[in-house]
């Protein structure tokens, strides 16, 4: 890993700065004192692993309102290249780290522990960012810490060490269990399984008490039937005493009522309430003699009376006859007023009636009429016989429309049938089928016979064409035959040429003409032998073509003649063929037009004969249909006729006339049926004048013979009701008089009679009277009253006496009376109330102590049912068991633990004891090499320092302060060495800790930090410019950045 | 005359099943009752079967000072057996003996519980006719190592002759040696029938006259006492022939199951795989069944289970009661003894300081005096005074246990990150 750039933010001298692109390898960082070289060490140690708390020694560079404390390095990693960018701002003590990852999340602390893996504050600070101070500081070394990590990282387990997991063990096993704690997880369940047992103890020992219960509930069971037999026997006696105590009274009161008893005279029997009786007696009988008097007074007064009243008895007689007649007196006054309307309403409906009869028919009389039957049924079957005929005649004349329409039909298609005839004979042409076939089979022939000819003409003509280019082709070639024969004039025009070409060529080169002539001659020579030769050759070949092609060409027009008399013979027989097809037209010839316009006639006389066929047939069709609905006619008109005669059948049964339809019939029963009605209405009338005629004879009669009845003189009809009211008025007077008569004898009866009455009641009431005198064993009434009283006070005494003794026995219970009366009589009532109260009081303390036993017996018998129910015990075994389960396994992961932290333990002290880590051999490696070879470390086991060794083996024990620095310095280097070969390798910052070594040692020591620069980013601060120099004689890349003043500055090198 | 009879041992009534943390209220109720139930169970039998007698070899109650509530279901047990005519004859073993408290409980008189004397034999009698006796001798006290067989023997006559005992035949590993006695003797007794009580385990150790058996406890008590537990129906024929017939009466069953995890790679694959372990066993079990998983293999998952809360979060997924009574499956623990993906045995020939210790642990393992001088460090806790009080002692099972556990650990520590 290393830093790329960092920002450094309100952090000691540094408010803000940006430092970027620093190197990979040694970085120089120059600065004087002050200048903020430390600072920028605790800056790189704070932003990776926290900044110092307040209560740290260590300076934590924060300004108090100065721009946020903290700053941001980015780093890169070696394993993969991604840049990491660790930030920390104010937060928790040790400030709050968020971590920009390479893909832009934000993440935490996790990641730096990540980046920096095994890695602690203090481990960073004593090894990989160091100043002088630490440098110097022997005890920076002695950390445990530290100290395991020299030995562990030759544990070849990665970066874990053993201590890590022996200080994990340790604390895991303290989370389980620590002596003396009681927090701790064993030791809480240890306490647990302790409140469980005493728990468990206690149960059990309750347990064991189960049978002392039992026992004693059986003891108190005994108690309490002891105690429950005294109660019972005190309770007895109380109730005996109780008895005593409540007698006592009516006891008294009894002794008292017998003394009483025996001092009254000894009167046996008295009438009952006899004084009472004896003056009741007396008192009515002044009464009843005072009532007497007043009621014969009356009687006389009501003789006198009876006397003054006058009665008409017959009239009194006929009292009901007259009653009846003026009972019916207002339905004769109207009966009488309506009989002449009555007469003159029967005459009106009679005069109706035979009008309607003579409406109906003459032959209707009223017997005709009643008999008729005018019912629904009739009616049902009139407007049935109404539809059928309907129906029927309806048929019939859709038959004859539809033989209408077939008829004209038929005419219809005839006409055009006629048309098309006549059109057939118009255009010529036959007219049947047969006929036209012929006609077109003989139209085909003619136009194949005419094309035939004239292709067969025009294949003559080409063949004659052809023979004729023949004939000239092989006179051409014959005429060319003929040429080849002569080659001089060739030869001849040749050495012409050659002579002129020679003479050009001599004149332009000068040579002499002989020489120019004599070449001439050679050429010449040479020229037309060799032209010679070469004409004769195509010569030949030339003739041999021609004779080829004319012996061809003659082939050819013997082939054309043989052709072209084969087509005139063809030809022949084509219009031989024509001829004849044109005979069957009827035609010597014709053309092409001819045929055509023969072919258009033909197709006319063909659709004609189609329409001809299809009207006919549709005659034929019509001619069908007209029969058939002359049929359907034929056959619904005989419906109808029959119809139409049940009908008449219908008519005559009824008596009808048959000229009736159904309609009229209809109507015509309407007009009986109203007809009917009136005949009724007629009937009715004549009855009901009938009836009012017998009524007033009825009347008339009756009222006649009343009249005789009573004396006086009949009347008439007119005279009926004038005579009824004057008789009503009558008998209204007679019967108030004789109303009157009658209760003044009814008075006089019932005087007679109270008088009677009160004459009996005397008597009745004497007799009593002397009857009680006679009970009462007296003489007269005072001394029946004397007796009397006598009587009432020992009847009273004897009452008295039953009444307590009834007391008593109740008291005592039944049967008991007389002993409680002797018992009472033995004892004196002081004596029983104290005796009761005694006992009372030892009841009370009994109950007391069976309330006690019945409480404890409950109480008992309770913790019995609870022991038995009890689960407690079971339950707290369950939980005992559970206990342990959890402190075995709790037992079980600390006793692994502690299995596990010892064999780690002696592994550990083995393996420092037997091996030399491999942090020793880097650092004497460093060591050996910063000292020139003169020393090497050695870390013996069990020291808490490593040693320095000659390279002999020699010990130096007294080191100088440059020499132990140096050794110091090499185990720091060897740490880091081992450290990046196990993990990321860390930036190293090393804070001008060169100071104290000889120039030839600072020299070694810059060269093997140039050495580790080579495996771990270096950040070396320096206020010494010798020491910048040293570097940058050694590498004069080396970067370089000037620190002055809380500014940080790029310096080139 | 032919008859039959049961044989049960080691009811270890109101004992609460071992070795269970929490669970729920509903699976308490179950558990709690568990031994009970089992009882019950044993007298249904004898009254459905119809049998002569019943007979208990010791151990009957779980403590010496047994609970009321133990003593009064048992009387009430035996008062249903009685009821149906059907005698009970009881030894008391090292966990009850005769010396512990008892409570004044009226028994039924024909329960008969063997006294710690001379063991004398009681007539069986079957409609006026002895079909056989039973002799048989409880334990005085707890820890009775006198050989209690060679007081028994058979009265003459006897037409089938029953011995009932708790004891230790043959030092079976992993029981107390209470009236040790050997196999060759108790054959040799004259007995048809050793009815034996003491060890859990069903085990039949002769299997031809004279029969002698162990029954077993007929509820398993801790998740080592695995699969069916019941007692045994003995059919004795006319001619004396006896024909033996196991009935489970175990209300809950304890199960011990393997999960091979090699080759997971997700928590997933696990789980699944472990709740179709847990569903096969709900579909055998066929009563409540309380279950140990034991995850092993080399697998990758090895580095997450090693996290402290991941295998209880699994294992709160696992437990599930939400079932009809009798389909309950409870998740009692998961064991991991998975191993990073890596070979050991390479690395314990490392010469680094992981192999160091891998060698030192192998050392230990090999070297019972090593191994004993670990128990100095367990000391703290298992010296401690509630420690010994309340925790096992230590033997040498567990400290290997617990080293196996420490070099898995001690791997997966030292390797840490350097495998990720």
């Amino acid at each position: 890993m290393r830093i790329k750039e960092f920002f450094i933010s309100g952090f000691g001298i540094f408010a803000k700065e940006h430092v970027r692109e620093l190197s990979p390898g040694l970085n120089l960082f120059v600065g004087d004192n002050e200048a903020g070289k430390s600072t920028l060490v605790a800056f790189f140690r704070a932003i990776f692993f926290g900044f110092e708390s307040g209560q740290s020694k260590e300076n934590s560079y924060k300004i108090a309102g100065a721009v946020e404390h903290g700053g941001v390095i980015t780093v890169q990693t070696e394993r993969d290249g991604k840049e990491y960018a660790i930030r920390r701002a104010p937060g928790r003590a040790q400030g709050e780290v968020s971590v920009t990852m390479p893909d832009g999340n934000l993440r935490g602390e996790d990641v730096t522990g990540q980046l920096l893996p095994g890695m602690t504050k203090d481990l960073y600070r004593n090894v990989f960012a160091f100043s002088l101070d630490e440098l110097q500081g022997l005890e920076s070394l002695k950390g445990q810490d530290v100290r395991s990590r020299i030995y562990s990282y030759g544990a070849g387990a990665g970066v874990v060490s053993a201590v890590d997991v022996e200080r994990q063990l340790e604390r895991e096993m303290g989370e389980i269990f620590r002596s003396q704690a009681s927090t701790k997880r064993a030791n809480t369940l240890l306490g647990k399984l302790d409140d469980v047992h005493i728990r468990m103890g206690d149960l059990r020992s309750e347990n064991s008490s189960y049978h002392d219960t039992r026992e004693r509930l059986a003891q108190v069971s005994r108690d309490l039937d002891t105690l429950e037999q005294s109660i019972e026997s005190m309770q007895s006696e109380i109730i005996h005493l109780g008895q005593l105590e409540r007698a006592w009274e009516p006891w008294t009161e009894l002794c008292e009522a017998k003394a009483g008893l025996e001092r009254l005279p000894t009167i046996e029997t008295f009438p009952e309430d006899g004084i009472g009786r004896l003056d009741r007696c007396e008192e009515r009988i002044k009464d009843i003699e005072a009532e007497q008097k007043e009621k014969a007074r009356e009687q006389e007064r009501e003789r006198t009376k009876l006397c003054e009243v006058d009665v008409d008895e017959r009239l009194v007689e006929a009292r009901s006859a007259i009653d009846s007649l003026m009972q019916g007196r207002e339905h004769l006054e109207s009966a009488l007023k309506d009989l002449s309307g009555l007469r003159k309403e029967a005459e009106a409906a009679h005069c109706v009636l035979g009008e309607a009869l003579r409406q109906i028919g003459e032959e209707w009389d009223e017997e005709k009429l009643e008999s008729f039957d005018t019912s629904m049924p009739v009616i049902a079957e009139v407007q049935d016989w109404r539809a059928r005929l309907e129906r029927c005649s309806h048929d019939a004349t859709q038959a004859s429309a539809k033989v209408e329409e077939a008829d004209r039909s038929i005419g219809e298609s005839k006409e055009k049938l006629e048309n098309a005839e006549r059109q057939m004979t118009e255009i010529d042409l036959p007219v049947d089928s047969e006929h036209i076939a012929q006609q077109e089979c003989a139209l085909k022939r003619v136009r194949s016979g005419l094309s035939k000819v004239d292709t067969l003409n025009l294949e003559i003509e080409h063949l004659r064409q052809q023979d004729n280019e023949r004939g000239k082709s092989l006179e051409r070639c014959e005429r060319d035959l003929d040429q080849q024969s002569r080659p001089f004039y060739r030869k001849a025009g040749m050495v012409l040429a050659l002579a002129l070409m020679t003479f050009v060529v001599l004149s332009r080169t000068n040579l002499p003409t002989a020489v120019g002539l004599g070449v001439l001659a050679l050429l010449t020579l040479v020229v037309g032998e060799m032209f010679e030769r070469s004409s004769r050759a195509a010569e030949n070949e030339r003739r041999a073509q021609l004779r080829e092609d004319i012996q061809r060409l003659d082939e050819a027009k013997a082939q054309s003649e043989r052709g072209m008399k084969e087509r005139g013979d063809e030809l022949e027989k084509a219009e031989t063929k024509l001829s004849s097809a044109w005979a069957d037209l009827g035609r010597q010839s014709g053309t092409l037009d001819d045929v055509d316009r023969l072919e258009a006639d033909l197709n006319t006389a063909k659709e004609i004969l189609s329409r001809c066929r299809t009207l006919r047939e549709q005659v034929a069709d019509s001619l069908r249909r007209l029969k058939d609905a002359q049929e359907r006619q034929s056959e619904l008109q005989g419906k109808l006729d029959e119809t139409k005669s049940e009908w008449l059948g219908w008519l005559s049964e009824r008596g009808l006339r048959p000229t009736l339809t159904p309609e009229t019939t209809l109507e015509l029963l309407h007009k009986i049926e109203a007809a009917c009605d009136k005949l009724r209405t007629a009937r009715a009338r004549d009855e009901r004048a009938a009836q009012v005629e017998k009524y007033l004879d009825e009347r008339e009669q009756k009222l006649n013979e009343v009249l005789e009845s009573c004396g006086r003189s009949t009347v008439d009809r007119d005279g009926m009701s004038e005579t009824l009211s004057r008789l009503k008025d009558d008998l209204q007077d007679t019967l108030s008089n004789a109303s009157e008569r009658d209760k003044h004898q009814e008075n006089l009866e019932r005087l007679s009679l109270e008088l009677s009455s009160w004459r009996d009641k005397a008597h009745r009431a004497q007799d009593e009277f002397v009857g009680l005198l006679r009970l009462g064993s007296a003489a007269d009434a005072e001394e029946f009253r004397k007796r009397g009283r006598y009587y009432s006070d020992r009847q009273e005494r004897l009452v008295q006496i039953q009444q307590h003794e009834n007391e008593i026995e109740l008291i005592a219970g039944l049967g008991k009376g007389a002993w409680l009366q002797g018992e009472l009589a033995q004892t004196d009532e002081l004596s029983v109330q104290t005796e009761l109260a005694n006992k009372k009081e030892g009841l009370e303390h009994s109950n007391g102590e069976s309330r006690e036993k019945l409480t404890e017996k409950g109480s008992l018998l309770t913790t019995i049912k609870d022991m038995e129910r009890s689960d407690e015990l079971s339950t707290a075994m369950a939980e005992e068991s559970s206990l342990r389960a959890n402190l075995e396994r709790e037992a079980s992961d600390w006793a692994m633990r502690a299995i596990c932290k010892e064999i780690l333990r002696q592994t550990r002290e083995r393996y420092e004891k037997e091996k030399q880590p491999r942090v020793i051999r880097e650092a004497s490696g460093f060591l050996s090499k910063i000292t020139s070879g003169a020393y090497e470390v050695m870390s013996p086991y069990g020291q808490e320092e490593a040693e320095v060794v000659t390279p002999g083996g020699v010990r130096r024990t007294r080191l100088s302060r440059g020499t132990r620095e140096q050794l110091y310095l090499s185990l720091r280097f060897g740490l880091i060495r081992q450290y990046s070969s196990d993990a990321e390798a860390l930036p190293v910052l090393m804070d001008d800790i060169l100071v104290n070594f000889d120039p030839k040692r600072s020299r070694a020591a810059a060269e093997t930090v140039l050495e580790l620069a080579q495996s771990n980013q270096v950040l070396f601060f320096t206020c010494h410019p010798e020491t910048a120099d040293l570097f940058s004689t050694l590498d004069g890349t080396i970067a370089q950045l000037a620190v002055q003043d809380g500014r940080i500055a790029r310096v080139a090198p | 005359m032919a008859f039959s009879f049961v044989h049960a041992a080691d009811l270890h009534l109101d004992c609460p099943l071992e070795g269970l943390g929490e669970v729920p209220p509903e699976l308490a109720a179950i558990l709690k009752n568990s031994t009970f139930r089992a009882l019950d169970s044993i007298v249904d039998l004898c009254i459905e079967q119809k049998t002569a007698f019943l007979v208990v070899a010791g151990d009957v109650y779980n403590a010496k000072d047994k609970s009321l509530c133990a003593q009064l279901r048992l009387q009430h047990s035996l008062a249903r057996l009685a009821e149906a005519s059907i005698p009970s004859y009881i030894v008391h073993g090292n966990h009850d003996p005769a010396n512990g408290w008892n409570a004044a409980l009226d028994w039924p008189d024909a329960a008969h519980f063997l006294s710690s004397g001379k063991g004398g034999a009681l007539p069986v009698i079957c409609h006026g006719t002895e079909i056989a006796s039973v002799s048989g001798i409880s334990y005085a006290k707890g820890a009775v190592t006198e050989n209690l067989a060679a007081r028994l023997s058979p009265p003459k006559g006897s037409p089938f002759s029953v011995a009932v005992l708790h004891c230790n035949c043959g030092q079976v590993g992993g029981y107390e040696a209470y009236s040790p006695c050997t196999l060759d003797e108790l054959a040799r007794s004259g007995f048809d029938y050793w009815a034996l009580g003491h060890v859990h385990k069903r085990s039949i150790l002769h299997e031809q006259a004279p029969v002698v058996l162990y029954p077993g406890n007929p509820q398993g008590l801790n998740p080592k006492e695995t699969g069916p537990k019941g007692c045994y129906l003995v059919h004795v024929s006319d001619s004396q022939a006896v024909a033996l017939q196991f009935v489970e009466t175990d209300a809950v069953r304890w199960s011990y199951a393997e999960v091979a995890c090699s080759g997971m790679t997700q928590e997933q694959e696990l789980i699944d795989k472990a709740q179709e372990t847990l569903d096969g066993i709900r579909n055998q079990a066929g009563r409540p069944a309380l279950v140990r998983l034991l995850l092993t293999g080399r697998t990758a998952l090895h580095r997450n289970l090693a996290r402290p809360n991941l295998l209880r979060e699994i294992t709160e997924e696992l437990r599930d009661i939400d079932h009809a009574p009798d389909e309950i499956v409870w998740l009692e623990a998961i064991q991991n003894q998975t191993r990073l993906d890596i070979d050991l045995e390479e690395r314990r020939t490392s010469k680094d300081f992981l192999g160091d210790f891998l060698r030192a642990v192998q050392e230990a393992r090999a070297n019972s005096e090593k191994l004993a001088e670990l128990k100095d460090v367990l000391e703290p806790l298992f010296s401690d005074r509630r420690g010994h009080k309340y925790l096992p002692e230590l033997n040498e099972e567990k400290l290997l246990a617990w080293l196996d556990e420490a070099e898995n650990y001690g791997l997966d520590a030292l390797v840490g990150g350097a495998e990720e």
